[in-house]
């Protein structure tokens, strides 16, 4: 249809919206709430000093990661609904960056190791077989 | 001032040239214009410099270059969805840089013109042709224009072949861009823009035009930097934007020449639709006047516009029962762009203006023939039409938006 008629059609028309699909059926990695709270936050995510102001902290940080200064933390086996509102958020923003399906190329793990150079800093964490293994076991059922 | 000065005056509101103008060898034009939106938690401030020049070579043939940049710098929040995300606003600042060239060639009734721009910024290229004809027929008294334009542009995002959209994480920094580095990959985006526009004389003090615009966009239209919360924040994805867009506008445009008072009534009506389902329609009303008759020199610009829009069918408010975050995304798609809320605004704006002419011999600076000033300035204060759309703050402070603008122009 030339552009012309296109735009009187566009105008003229009540039904010229586009489809919108059918939702992907993709959900969230089903990583374990406890394990964060026991093993990733203090770990992996305090020990390298992510939650640091300037860098991911929740009210000046810079990324996608945003870490709020957690309170007490939940009893292990605690709903995820009923955690600390900042535990909860940190997992969250944590659980964003992680990949149920390959684990060591979350990019949780990726990016702070400098491997992608897309973080400011560069190269944050130096033990990287730990980090490996903490993410691994986090995501794994 | 006669009434087929008045007329002709009037023509050149409508047509963006000036009365003086057909005597000129060219002319020059540089401004400044500053946009604020002044919300203390999620400030923006973008100023744009712009600089146009057009030369006549000959009288059947003219060149013409231009150059504009926005400096934005501010803070942003860029996750949509409850809990309030205010405080984490991201600081930035970036430039962006257009540049432009053209030509255009008189052939009896005709002046056909053509050009390209090129635009960068750290994270978009965008390369621009244009085409455009005009039809000055009828002693001047009508006037038929064409233009279409194409654009190739290039956006940076993060490279995530084959991961589904509720599952794309937003780009964190333009750092690396263009760079060729593999974690970032180049989304591209082409957009076709036809405008049509008859302007026509209708009686010795009215002149009106009616103009029909469409643009097809085929490509990547998300932020790549925007977040939305979907299924209780488990899922916080790259906001997912359909890839085809077609939008389309009329605009009416009447100038009412009121030769006692040697000024202008003007006003505009331009209905907007586009295939995500967001319409518009917008009003405005303006008055253009010198301070004195008897020195025109001085004259000043009023104007009022109202504004209102619906949502597109995908945008859901963070503030509604069928929320993202409690309902997940509409099919594959899920927005934070503010300008796809429904929404309504008023504006509230004036300028002020100073022409002065010369003649050719005691030209202005040695240069021109023609010299104009404005400083104009607009309040706008937009109305949220949904409880909780992208960037509340900013539409709700007392000010949404402030802009501010100097200009000078000159014809030689």
């Amino acid at each position: 249809m030339p552009r012309g008629l296109a735009l009187l059609a566009l105008l003229g028309c009540g039904a010229c919206t586009i489809d919108v699909g059918v939702a992907p059926d993709a959900g969230p990695c089903p990583a374990s709430p406890d394990f964060f709270v026991s093993d990733v936050f203090p770990f992996y995510l305090q020990a390298n000093q992510c939650n640091s102001a300037g860098c991911h902290a929740f009210e000046d940080g810079h990324g996608t990661l945003r870490l709020r200064t957690p309170g007490l933390a939940p009893v292990p086996g605690t709903p995820l609904e009923q955690w600390p509102f900042d535990w909860r958020e940190n997992y969250l923003s944590a659980l964003q960056l992680v990949r149920c399906d390959d684990p060591s190329q979350s990019r949780l793990l990726t990016v702070p190791e400098g491997q992608s150079n897309l973080h400011p800093p560069g190269p944050v964490v130096l033990d990287r077989a730990s980090a490996r293994m903490i993410i691994t076991t986090w995501v794994t059922p | 001032m006669s009434g087929r000065a008045v007329v002709v005056a009037a023509l050149a509101l409508v047509v963006g040239a000036r009365a003086g103008g057909a005597q000129e060898r060219g002319e020059a034009n540089g401004s400044i214009r500053v946009f604020a939106q002044p919300v203390p938690s999620a400030h923006l401030v973008v100023i744009t410099p712009t600089v146009t020049g057009k030369v006549d070579a000959k009288p059947w043939l003219s060149f013409d270059v231009d150059w504009s940049a926005d400096v934005v710098s501010g803070a942003t929040p860029r996750t949509y969805g409850l809990p309030d995300v205010v405080s984490a606003a991201t600081d930035f600042s970036e430039v962006r840089n257009v540049i432009g060239a053209g030509a255009a060639g008189v052939v009896g009734p005709a002046t056909i013109s053509g050009g390209y721009a090129y635009g960068t910024e750290n994270d978009y290229r965008s390369h621009l042709l244009r085409l455009g004809v005009t039809l000055d027929l009828f002693h001047h008294n009508t006037t038929l224009a064409l233009n279409y334009s194409h654009s190739f542009d290039s956006i940076c995002d993060l490279a995530q072949p084959g991961v589904p959209v509720t599952l794309r994480q937003p780009l964190d920094t333009s750092r690396g861009c263009f760079s060729g580095i593999p974690a970032l990959t180049e989304e591209s985006l082409g957009i076709d823009n036809l405008e049509a526009t008859w302007t026509q004389t209708l009686t010795k003090s009215l002149i009106g035009s009616i103009g029909g615009t469409y643009q097809h966009l085929n490509g990547f239209q998300s932020n790549p930097y925007r977040t939305v919360r979907l299924d209780g924040g488990l899922l916080q994805a790259q906001e997912s934007h359909p890839s085809l867009r077609d939008r389309g506008a009329i605009t009416a445009r009447v100038r009412w020449a009121v030769a006692k008072l040697a000024s202008t009534l003007g006003a505009d009506l331009r209905l907007y639709r586009d295939s995500w389902g967001v319409q518009s329609i917008t009003g405005e009303l303006n008055w253009e006047q010198p301070f004195s008759v008897a020195s025109p020199a001085w004259r000043y610009v009023g104007r009022a516009r109202g504004y209102v829009q619906s949502g597109a069918i995908f945008y859901r408010d963070a503030g509604n029962a069928d929320s993202y975050e409690r309902t997940g995304p509409v099919g594959n798609f899920f927005t934070a762009d503010p300008e796809l809320a429904p929404l309504a605004d008023l504006l509230i704006g004036g300028r002020v203006v100073h022409a002065s002419t010369h003649p050719a011999n005691h030209r202005r600076w040695h240069m021109f023939t023609h010299v104009e000033w404005e400083l104009g300035i607009d309040y706008v204060k937009m109305f949220a039409l949904s409880p909780e759309p992208p960037i509340a703050a900013r539409i709700r402070y007392f000010a949404s938006a402030l802009v501010a603008t100097i200009g000078a122009s000159g014809g030689f």
